[in-house]
């Protein structure tokens, strides 16, 4: 596998695009209470990519949820910023993640009625702002997708939905971008394409991005590899390439 | 298999109940009729049949022609002399002649000793009759004091002497074709056991009495007989049947009973055909809910069926799984439906009894046949909406189970371009007869042509649906940006569902428009007739509404003839008549009778040929458009029957060219005083002198009808006004009803909102992800309903407008010389189905903004 460039350590800036405080998050009533978050301390340093990998059920969707305004945590906080959620009205919420939070889903990216342009300028309309055209037609171009701007999702490939999907994450200039498995449902070679992509947004455009997946190669884009198991933090690797975090899963298999 | 189904119908109950709504309301509409009607056939029959009860035999006038309006034959009168041709058939033992008069408006009305009029305007007739001096054959019993024994004493039922506070030495007012008279009160009487024969007044005076009033001296209407009992009333009325001068006939009691009874309820058909028509209507409407829904529910149903026939059911069982779906909301429709149909008879029954018609309280019928019906209909419509979903259900193949779910955004197939092309086409050229003939000739084929065009409009739809949308919806995004694109793409996306669900709305919508640009039409040519031909200056008139015209006394106009500055009174009598023509046709109409040298100074009718002035006595003047019909020129011979029985020969006077003025047939006072027992006038219409003062005029002839029931004084502009409001009056009442159609539609909008978003909801949750706030999302459903609410009212107002259009041109020669839009009626009409559209979405909307983010966007 190749090491990607962008894996290369550089430095740690002081502020935090994001971070939670004891974050707690259990399901259901005392008896039948299944904890999804057990109480994790966790900062999202601005410009970097980081990566959160886990098994299933270890709760890295949870923590992605609560940090991006999606879901509400049972106890402990969660700042974007300095603006802590949990004392945000829901209009608040909607509004921060419309203003200051970018979006990439693993699939169902797009609103299929509406041109691929029309996707990715669609927080910003939402908003009623103005576009900012020159950093749209920026992102664009290192999209590239100039060509595709007037077709309806349903006619573009799985690769160019997922490259407006990322494009829209990034039109609004958001301070933090929230990709959820990203490359879940493509090849290798659409994925490294979007990856590559992702991770160039980081050093080039200063972009920060927080990705779940429990893809080693995917993570290896990654500046950091935070590991979850049991909704705790367990570990955490900087610049990982994809062998030591597959090393690094493997050992979550022998505990098991 | 049947457990998956009727587990799925469990898990959904909601949207059972939205689905259900639409075909109930047609299901009470039509059970109610039934009901209704089955509970006045009975109420009458049973009364009718006991007060008869007696009476073995019952002679008769022969049928002169059908009065209409649900008041029974027109009638021979009889000679007095024949009482005693039946008292001296074998087997009778006693005879009586029996007269009655019916009274409304200011004509055969009864004022009490306060000088108010006793009984409704609207109710049911004051009845003045002779009192029947035999024991057995009277169907009355005396409740106080005594039978009318001198002409100027009368007896009345318990029920109005109560209600009008009268005791028996009080002094009360007739008034009848004569004027007003004086009588004593002698008695009052039970009717059976009733106070009243169904809210009606009777009034009974002595035969001569009674004959005088009804313009009957020396005759009767009828005579009431009874047998010895030696043989059968069948044997005994052909026995009298035999004795009987010609001009007369013998029916048994029990068939006089079953004849009153049926001329009663035959009162009652109008409301029985209004709601069969309003229930047919909403069950056409619901038909499209219910089958859209189902359509939908099948294309979200398309991985379970799959899965279903992946594990090997066969497309028999999966179409018979979507069928005994459709059959439980059928059968549960029929059940509400018949509920509703029941409070719906009770509802109709109240209000009749509000308004005057005190209807004999006895259970409601609940039938067999209604039972049936309501669940023939109900089930029955509601398989037959959902056969063809239930078709496609069959067509899913097993593999649909491992796709994903493609919602289905075809519309335009080749067969239904074709087809609906077709329908148009055939449409639009049948409608056109109303521009190429432009006669009334031609209705029945554009009334062809207009339910082409709907059915046309209909099968198009889906074509045309998706550009109509983007063009209704493209100013919205300029409004609402990106919320009002979403909500236009939305109601794009899926072109036959959209169209279906308009389509509900657009049959009510049509039809509105249709009535309200028709009566805006009717008014205006009206009003234009009226200002042109009109040229009297106050007009004494009795109150009109549905059927005949209430008439007064033709004294009344004495009376105004002798207000100071009139300077002319013009009368105009009216009765119903039976007109022969040399070609053997015969038709029955109205008949207004003139004086035409004062009418010349009322009136300036347009003429075809001759002048209003060469009405002579034994004339009459045509309309137009019967004397093409029956190739009538001056001079020719037309034979007229009134209700008093008696045939004269006419000429042909004059041929008139305005039915809004004169109507078809004006004869001169003269003929008018030969032809009917009892004189009625429906107008006075003054002249006011050179130099006096309308307004004071105006006012001394109010207090001259003052007193006078349902009588009143217009000046022109109001006269013209009245014209207009009892069209508009009719028309409000029909869109009251056909508003039903309406809410149906809405419902139906509610739902397929409701089911698109539960097909959204991974969109829905997207879209809130990355930023659509609860508001927004709202919004979006809002306007995505604003704009299927404006498409199925806008082609249901084009639809109406073209209809109107082409009947006001077919009835030219009625005096609809106008086709006016009523731009400003129609406009509430758009912006209504706007709002209603909003009121439909606001339940969908909620559901989409309640959604739960997370919930929507899990991968898994």
């Amino acid at each position: 596998m190749r090491a990607p460039s962008s894996a290369s350590a550089g430095p740690v800036p002081d502020t935090a695009a994001a971070r939670t405080v004891s974050a707690t998050k259990t399901y259901g009533s005392d008896s039948t209470a299944v904890t999804a978050l057990g109480g994790v301390d966790v900062e999202f340093a601005s410009g970097r990519f980081t990566a959160i990998m886990g098994p299933s059920g270890s709760g890295k969707s949870t923590l992605m949820h609560c940090v991006a305004g999606l879901d509400t945590l049972t106890s402990g906080q969660v700042y974007i910023g300095d603006v802590e959620l949990n004392s945000l009205s829901e209009k608040e919420l909607t509004k921060l993640r419309r203003d200051r939070i970018g979006f990439v889903f693993q699939a169902f990216n797009l609103i299929p009625t509406l041109s691929a342009s029309e996707n990715i300028t669609l927080p910003i309309d939402l908003a009623g702002g103005d576009t900012d055209a020159a950093w749209v037609d920026k992102v664009v171009d290192t999209v590239g997708l100039r060509d595709r701007l007037d077709h309806r999702p349903a006619e573009l490939s799985g690769g160019q939905q997922q490259r407006v999907a990322v494009a829209r994450a990034l039109a609004s200039q958001p301070e933090i971008v929230f990709a959820d498995e990203p490359t879940g449902n493509l090849d290798s070679s659409t994925s490294a394409e979007i990856l590559s992509f992702m991770s160039g947004a980081v050093e080039e455009l200063g972009q920060t991005i927080v990705m779940v997946t429990h893809d080693p190669v995917s993570a290896s884009y990654a500046q950091r590899v935070l590991f979850l198991a049991d909704g705790q933090i367990v570990d955490e690797m900087h610049d990982p390439t994809s062998e030591r975090v597959l090393d690094r899963m493997k050992r979550f298999g022998d505990k098991d | 298999m049947r457990k998956v189904t009727l587990r799925s119908i469990w898990e959904h109950k909601r949207r059972l109940v939205s689905t259900v709504l639409a075909i109930v309301l047609g299901v009470a509409f039509m059970s109610g009729t039934f009901v209704f009607a089955d509970t006045i056939d009975k109420v009458f029959d049973d009364l009718f049949s006991d007060v008869n009860e007696q009476v073995d035999v019952q002679v008769q006038g022969e049928t002169l022609f059908d009065g209409g309006f649900g008041g029974g034959d027109a009638r021979q009168e009889l000679d007095i002399e024949i009482v005693d041709t039946v008292a001296g058939v074998d087997g009778i033992e006693r005879a009586v002649p029996f007269v009655q008069t019916l009274g409304f408006g200011a004509t055969n009305r009864v004022l009490g000793p306060d000088g108010e009029v006793l009984g409704s305007s609207q109710g049911p007739p004051t009845l003045l009759e002779s009192w029947i001096d035999d024991e057995v054959l009277n169907p009355y019993n005396l409740a106080e004091g005594e039978a009318p024994r001198s002409d100027d004493e009368l007896t009345l039922n318990v029920g109005a002497a109560d209600d009008a506070g009268i005791e028996i030495g009080d002094t009360v007012t007739v008034l009848s074709q004569f004027g007003e008279a004086d009588y004593t009160v002698v008695g009052t009487f039970l009717f059976g056991e009733a106070e009243s024969a169904a809210g009606s007044v009777s009034v009974d005076f002595t035969l001569a009495e009674a004959q005088r009033i009804a313009g009957l001296d020396g005759k009767t209407q009828v005579v009431l007989a009874a047998g010895d009992g030696s043989v059968a009333d069948e044997v005994l009325s052909d026995r009298v049947e035999a004795a009987l001068p010609t001009g007369a006939e013998a029916i048994t009691g029990a068939e006089a009973a079953e004849q009153t009874a049926a001329s009663v309820q035959e009162g009652f058909s109008f409301f029985r055909q209004l709601l069969t028509i309003f229930g047919a209507i909403a069950l056409l409407v619901g038909t499209f809910i219910i089958s859209n829904t189902f359509s939908i529910l099948v294309a979200q149903r398309t991985r379970e069926l799959a899965l279903l026939r992946a594990i090997g059911a066969t497309r028999r069982q999966v179409l018979s799984s979507v069928m005994l779906e459709a059959s439980v909301i059928g059968v549960v429709a029929a059940v509400f439906g018949l509920l509703g149909g029941i409070a719906l008879a009770i509802a109709v029954t109240a209000g009749l009894s509000a308004s005057g018609a005190d209807l004999p309280t006895s259970g409601l019928v609940i039938s067999s046949t209604t039972v049936i019906v309501a669940f023939v209909i109900g089930l029955g419509v509601t398989l037959l909406a959902s056969l063809l979903p239930a078709v496609q259900a069959t067509r899913v193949p097993p593999l649909a189970a491992l796709r994903e779910v493609a919602v289905d955004r075809s519309g335009a197939s080749r067969p239904r371009i074709v087809a609906g092309i077709l329908i148009l086409t055939l449409g639009a050229w049948n409608l056109s007869a109303a521009w190429r003939n432009g006669d009334s000739d031609s209705i029945p084929v554009v009334g062809l042509g207009a339910m082409a065009l709907i059915v046309g409009a209909i099968v198009v739809g889906p074509v045309l649906a998706e550009p109509t949308v983007r063009v209704l919806g493209g100013w919205i995004p300029k409004l609402k940006g990106v919320t009002g694109r979403l909500a236009t793409e939305n109601a794009a996306r899926s072109p036959k569902r959209t169209s279906a669900t308009a389509s509900a709305l657009l049959i009510g919508v049509a039809l509105i428009g249709f009535i309200t640009i028709f009566g805006e039409s009717a008014q205006v040519s009206v009003a234009n007739e009226v200002e042109r031909g009109f040229t009297g200056d106050l007009i004494v008139q009795g109150d009109q509404g549905f059927g005949p015209p209430a008439g007064f006394p033709p004294t009344v106009a004495d009376d105004i003839d002798g207000v100071d500055g009139v300077d002319g009174v013009t009368r105009v009598g009216f009765t119903m008549g039976q007109l022969g023509y040399d070609d053997g046709d015969t038709a029955t109409d109205f008949v207004f009778a003139l004086d035409p040298e004062s009418a010349a100074e009322a009136f300036s009718p347009r003429m075809s040929e001759g002048a209003i002035t060469d009405l002579s006595p034994g004339g009459i003047v045509v309309d137009v458009g019967v004397a093409d019909n029956h190739d009538l020129v001056i001079g020719d011979a037309v034979t007229i029957t009134g209700t008093g029985g008696q045939t004269q020969d006419l000429r042909v006077d004059a041929i008139s060219d305005d039915f809004t003025l004169l109507g078809n047939f004006t004869i001169s006072f003269d003929t008018y005083g030969e032809i009917v027992a009892e004189q009625q006038l429906v107008q006075a219409i003054v002249v006011v002198e050179n130099g006096a003062d309308i307004a004071t005029v105006e006012a001394d002839l109010e207090a001259v009808v003052d007193g006078l029931p349902s009588v009143n004084v217009l000046d022109r502009e109001e006269f013209i006004g009245d014209l207009a409001s009892q069209i508009t009056s009719f028309l409000t009442l029909v869109n009251a009803l056909l508003l039903l159609s309406i809410v149906i539609a809405m419902i139906g909008i509610a739902n397929t909102l409701s089911l698109s978003i539960h097909e959204r909801t991974r969109e829905l949750g997207l879209l809130r992800a990355v930023g659509m706030s609860r508001s927004q999302l709202r919004s979006a459903v809002r306007w995505e309903a604003v704009i299927i609410s404006l498409l199925g009212t806008l082609v249901g107002l084009g639809l109406g407008l073209l209809t109107s259009w082409a009947l006001v041109k077919s009835l030219g020669s009625f005096g609809l010389s106008t086709f006016s839009i009523p731009v400003g009626s129609l406009a509430v009409v758009m912006v209504a189905a706007a709002v209603l559209g909003v009121v439909a979405s606001i339940r969908p909307a909620r559901r989409a903004a309640k959604l739960d983010i997370l919930d929507a966007i899990a991968t898994d």
